[in-house]
């Protein structure tokens, strides 16, 4: 079994809830990490605070389960104190977007060499399903029971546009392109940041009326245009937010780009 | 450098003692009056091969500084006041999940921004219980320049022996004092490494209550979180779990005492006995020096107070003043262990406004008390 | 006499603190003839004078209130600020205000007299240290003509240590102008008239 190279045995069972979209993207990502071959003793693994942040605690690798939003901030230096570990970051819309908001753009500012993976329930999952900064306008969750005032962040965007060198996003109902992005990313320096849209049916879809995680999946993957159909369409990226304003999700690859990472601008060219 | 006498600033001292006791990993922000410190950091890191980052804020530097640590570093981090109480939570984690690293505060007037370029002692009580939780904790508070440098090589020493964040309380006088200083031989400690490769957990702690510690990248496959935890490393909600591992963190500074506390005593058989840290015990030591009568206690690891030390210092004493930059957040750590110790004139001697309290005000708050002569 | 203390006050940017800096590092890593100390908890002995260099300033980087103070001394330095200085140097209007009548009737009290409107009740000299140093090409090196006049009227340090701790502290590029201008100073200094004869006996 492939599943326990990287995984940790004996903390089977994982806690997530049935339908929670996490267990998705960590089998997207194990698939990823097996095919590209990476050693597991030359990787590890660094989370803040949430359901998606568990993920640490079941890769059997060193890992490191930090405090809530600063996970970015303990891999920067976990990375540059060893330059040849392999730092993967698992983070979620909380964590990553509310709390961990100025670590985030400023990880990728630098281009700092880390892989995030940032799995996106549009709610605060391990607290009860309170609104994140990725709450669609409207949408329902206990904190804002008469839908939510404010607009949410694109969090690919929004990395793309702080200079993260490669930006991917889809959604758990697309694993093969999950997959995809994912092991692009690992061929990449720098910042690698992957949105993965994932289902909660136990609070976010509850509250909207997606409470089997297959109807979550279906409106997932409804509301989901390619980047590249969006481009045909001759759509600007101020139409791209308030679609994605009104429920659509652009996924695709956001941004690859070359240059240079943290480490190697601060190792200069020998 | 060895035997080189050197005219610094105390905030480089600081820098000098650090990179003297082998940190390779420096992550801090901007803030009065500990600025200098990062600055001179960024050339005296890559010139000794070790790596600085400025990184967004407080919160983020003493992140990156215990993600060093895990990477195998012996990493340090300097703030003043506000930006110390940001820092509180990943102190912490630093705390539960046993990782070495050092923390210089050079205080400054608070509350809140306060008075960004004027000394105060008014983070004490903060670098005790200023995270959340029941821990325990060591600081350290040097006095002059030399023991500026001095501390900061003892404060890598002893996060490397007891798996734990040390502290350092300098302030904005101390910062920004020039003194002479000699440059000479001192220990250093390296923490305690896991053996070599995939061993089967848990490796017992040591005597002292330490684990050896296993450094990422070398295969260990640990699994370290801020949660309660096993002695593997996996997260736990199990009482005896909790109660354990708490027991054992704070056992393994608070049963140590002897080995981590240091102190001077002058005057041992003086009546009145002073109690001063920091740059404030410069005067209390003017006092001392000038009249016999008068004692000086000098706890230069303030936390864990050394009371044993202490309560033998209040043998046959009458009086016992405390002076401070802040409103009394040592005296009341001192006031208990007097009292057991059946001192009955516990005096404050209380500076709040960024002035050094003077000899004579030592004096003064020590006529105030109306001791018997 | 066992203690000179040493205050320099101005404003930000006339270069104050680094002027005390200079003189403390003259006096302690240059003069090391005068006597040896013991250091006890240490176990060992040193020589030379003991010196701290202490600094007050404003949030302001340019403009704002400037004190720097230096104590030199053959016994361990305790409280190391000034209370009253042995000498002291005025270099602006407010810190005449703030400093100018806080010294004793054997102080040394010397004022730039085109930087302070006010002049002391008692004895005092004028160094026009800002004056002279534009002539000598950059108003920056008025902390320095201070510095040699400081040296002339008083013997605190050698004027040989003092010109090693500069080199020392100050940017190579710069070494012309500040020897011309600590040069100049000593001048002014001598000329002046006022003393205040530094013994360490």
């Amino acid at each position: 079994m492939t599943h326990f190279k990287v995984y940790r045995e004996d903390r089977w069972p994982h806690m997530f809830c049935p339908g929670c979209g996490i267990g998705t993207t960590m089998s997207c990502f194990q698939r990823a990490f097996v095919n590209q071959g990476i050693d597991l003793d030359k990787t590890a693994f660094v989370s803040g605070i949430g359901c998606s942040s568990r993920v640490s605690g079941y890769v059997y690798a060193d890992s490191l389960h930090t405090t809530h939003g600063r996970g970015l901030a303990y891999a920067t230096g976990l990375k540059l104190a060893n330059r040849d570990l392999d730092v993967f970051v698992f983070t979620g819309d909380g964590d990553l977007g509310a709390i961990g908001g100025n670590h985030f753009i400023q990880a990728c500012r630098r281009n700092m060499d880390l892989f995030v993976i940032c799995v996106n329930n549009n709610n605060f999952g391990m607290t009860g399903g309170q609104a994140s900064s990725t709450t669609l306008h409207g949408y329902t969750t206990s904190t804002t029971p008469g839908g939510n005032p404010e607009y949410p962040f694109d969090l690919a965007r929004l990395a793309a546009a702080a200079g993260a060198n490669y930006v991917a996003r889809y959604t758990s109902a697309h694993p093969k392109q999950l997959i995809r992005v994912m092991e692009e990313g690992m061929n990449r320096k720098g910042f690698r940041f992957i949105e993965a849209w994932v289902a909660c049916p136990v609070y976010f879809g509850r509250y909207n009326k997606l409470k089997t995680p297959v109807e979550h999946l279906e409106w997932l993957k409804e509301n989901s245009v390619h980047i590249e159909q969006m481009k045909a369409d001759g759509r600007t990226s101020e139409d791209d937010i308030d679609l994605h304003v009104a429920g659509k999700i652009t996924v695709g690859v956001i941004r690859d780009a070359e240059r240079k990472s943290y480490i190697e601008s601060i190792e200069g060219d020998d | 450098m060895m035997g080189e006498e050197l005219f610094l600033q105390g905030n480089r001292a600081v820098v000098e003692g650090a990179l003297y006791a082998g940190c390779n990993f420096y992550a801090g922000y901007p803030i009065c009056p500990s600025t200098e410190i990062l600055e001179i950091m960024s050339t005296r890191m890559p010139e000794t091969g070790g790596t600085l980052i400025q990184m967004e804020d407080e919160l983020s530097s003493i992140a990156a500084v215990i993600g060093a640590s895990w990477g195998g570093a012996k990493s340090m981090t300097a703030t003043s006041g506000p930006g110390f109480s940001l820092m509180q939570e990943n102190i912490g984690y630093a705390v539960i999940t046993e990782t070495p690293c050092v923390i210089v505060d050079v205080q400054r007037g608070g509350p809140s921004t306060g008075q960004p370029t004027l000394p105060a002692h008014g983070d004490i009580m903060q670098a005790r219980w200023g995270t959340h939780g029941s821990h325990s904790i060591i600081a350290l508070a040097p006095s002059n320049i030399k023991e500026c440098y001095e501390l900061t090589v003892e404060a890598f020493n002893l996060s490397e022996q007891f798996r734990t964040p040390v502290i350092i309380l300098s302030d904005g006088e101390l910062a920004h004092m020039r003194e002479r200083i000699e440059i000479t031989d001192m220990p250093i400690v390296n923490r305690e490494q896991f053996p070599e490769g995939k061993v089967s957990f848990p490796v017992d702690p040591n005597e002292e209550g330490v684990s050896p510690f296993p450094t990422f990248g070398r295969g260990h496959r640990t699994h370290v979180t801020g949660l309660s935890h096993t002695i593997v490393g996996y997260p736990s909600e199990d009482t005896e779990v909790q109660g354990k591992l708490i027991d054992r963190i704070i056992g393994k500074i608070e049963n140590n005492k002897d080995t981590i506390c240091k102190y001077e005593i002058i005057n041992p058989d003086a009546k009145h006995l002073l109690v001063a840290y920091g740059i404030p015990a410069r005067s209390a030591k003017d006092v001392v020096l000038n009249r016999e009568d008068f004692g000086l206690f000098r706890p230069l690891t303030v936390w864990p107070f050394p009371s044993k030390a202490f309560i033998r210092a209040t043998e046959d004493v009458k009086s016992v003043l405390v002076v401070e930059m802040n409103e009394g957040q040592l005296f009341r750590e001192v006031e208990r262990h007097a009292c057991r110790a059946g001192v009955e004139n516990v005096g404050l001697c209380s500076k709040l406004d960024g002035e050094m309290p003077t000899p004579q005000d030592i004096l003064e708050s020590h006529a105030d008390m109306e001791v018997d002569q | 006499m066992d203690t000179i203390e040493i205050r320099l006050s101005g404003f930000g940017g006339q270069g104050l603190i680094m002027a005390s800096v200079v003189l403390a590092r003259a006096a302690s890593l240059y003069e090391s003839k005068h006597v040896v100390q013991k250091d006890d908890q240490y176990k060992r002995e040193e020589s030379g004078l003991y010196v701290v260099q202490t600094q007050t300033f404003g949030s302001g980087v340019r403009g704002s209130a400037t004190k720097a103070e230096v104590k030199i001394s053959t016994k361990e330095i305790t409280f190391p600020e000034v209370t009253i200085p042995d000498i002291l140097v005025l270099m602006s209007e407010a810190s005449f205000l703030k400093f100018g009548e806080n010294v004793k009737p054997t102080s040394l009290v010397i004022v730039d007299p085109d930087t302070v409107k006010s002049r002391p009740g008692g004895e005092f000299c004028e160094i026009p240290a800002t004056v002279t140093a534009s002539e000598l090409g950059n108003k920056i090196a008025a902390n320095m003509v201070m510095l040699g006049a400081v040296v002339a009227m008083t013997d605190v340090v050698e004027m040989d240590s003092l010109k090693s701790a500069m080199k020392d502290m100050l940017p190579p590029a710069t070494h012309e102008l500040n020897s011309k201008a600590v040069d100049k100073g000593f001048e002014l200094g001598n000329e002046c008239g006022g003393r205040l004869q530094v013994d360490w006996g």
